[in-house]
């Protein structure tokens, strides 16, 4: 015990080297007229938490799908953008023209005319509507799109049929809406 | 400037309340973010029936004819009589081999050079996500360089 005491006495050095240092910095901080600095700095995280808001307010800004909840479209690898068309919407039970219901999938028959009797008035009407704003916005363009939004499992003659309808109504170009899909490398 | 003053100036912003709307903005926006899907679209140009068959002026075309059991590749080259006929792919495992259809179209390409149209043509039937499958593995080759990225759809009616 007195072997330990005379050790801790003849050691000085042991003790922090640095804690005069220390010390005297603290003093001349507090002479300078700083204050201390006190509880956390969320400066920082204040920062990275705003720009991590406006990335994802951004993102969030792409127009939210509003499909029914029958339809679920193919997947793609095809990378083109949508842009705003005429919207067909041909779900498991129901067909929509820009969202309004005008038949039921059941209701359907293809007859020898290959039209869908029930979307040549709603088409017409877009179209002769559309006719209308052209000529008066002076617009010589024939972009009469027809954006295709279907169910994965619709039978290809069902798709033929509202292609074919949508091109004895004047609309001469056909998109169809797909989900992104990661192409394989 | 009093004592009151003072307080005044030191006084700092509570920014507490700040933080935590922000933190659960940001929880929320992560999770809805999960959900949205990337939609895309396929140019689909209006079909051009008489690149297909016989009559008028003619030119190198292809076209795939989709059945329940396989695909079907008919070129059709201009000044090559009868060419060799259809190449067919069957089903693989009961699903439609959309790699060996990419290297047949591939191969028949620069064979004859085809050029970026083609046709599709289906049994009326066939569900609508394998047609997209089908120009999705003729939109590129296997190197993924484009192939054929213009594919019209056709009703004509193949027999057999």
């Amino acid at each position: 015990m007195s072997d330990v005491a005379a050790t801790s006495e003849t050691l000085p050095v042991l003790d922090n080297p640095f804690k005069g240092m220390k010390r005297k910095r603290k003093r001349k901080t507090l002479a300078k007229g700083e204050a201390e600095p006190q509880g956390l700095n969320l400066t920082a995280m204040m920062d990275m938490m705003t720009i991590l808001l406006v990335f994802l307010i951004q993102s969030f800004a792409i127009e939210p799908s509003s499909l029914p909840p029958d339809l679920k479209p193919p997947t793609s690898t095809s990378a083109a953008t949508l842009r705003p068309s005429i919207t067909i919407t041909v779900s498991q039970t129901e067909i929509f023209v820009d969202g309004n219901s005008v038949a039921k999938v059941a209701d359907v028959t293809l007859g020898k005319d290959r039209l869908i009797q029930q979307l040549v008035e709603p088409l017409d009407a877009i179209k002769r509507k559309g006719d209308v704003l052209k000529s008066k916005m002076g617009r010589t363009d024939d972009e009469s799109a027809i954006l295709l939004v279907a169910h994965e499992d619709t039978p290809y003659e069902m798709l033929m049929a509202v292609l074919y309808t949508a091109g004895a109504q004047g609309f001469n170009k056909y998109r169809l809406q797909v989900i992104k899909k990661e192409s394989p490398k | 400037m009093g004592p009151a003053g003072d307080d005044a100036a030191d006084a700092e912003l509570n920014i507490i309340p700040y933080l935590d709307i922000i933190m659960n903005l940001v929880i929320f926006l992560i999770f809805s973010f999960e959900v949205v899907l990337e939609n895309t679209q396929i140019d689909v140009p209006a079909p051009a029936y008489s690149a297909v068959g016989g009559g008028g002026e003619q030119s190198n075309s292809l076209s795939v004819f989709v059945h329940s059991s396989g695909y079907d590749i008919v070129p059709v080259v201009t000044g090559v009589d009868g060419l060799s006929g259809k190449e067919t792919i069957p089903l693989k495992n009961g699903q439609y081999d959309t790699a060996e259809l990419t290297k047949a179209l591939e191969r028949l390409d620069t064979q004859f050079n085809f050029g970026p149209d083609m046709l599709i043509t289906a049994d009326p039937k066939i569900a609508y996500k394998t047609i997209v499958e089908t120009m999705d593995a003729a939109r590129n080759d296997t190197k993924g360089k484009e192939l054929f990225p213009l594919v019209a759809l056709s009703e004509a009616v193949q027999g057999g």
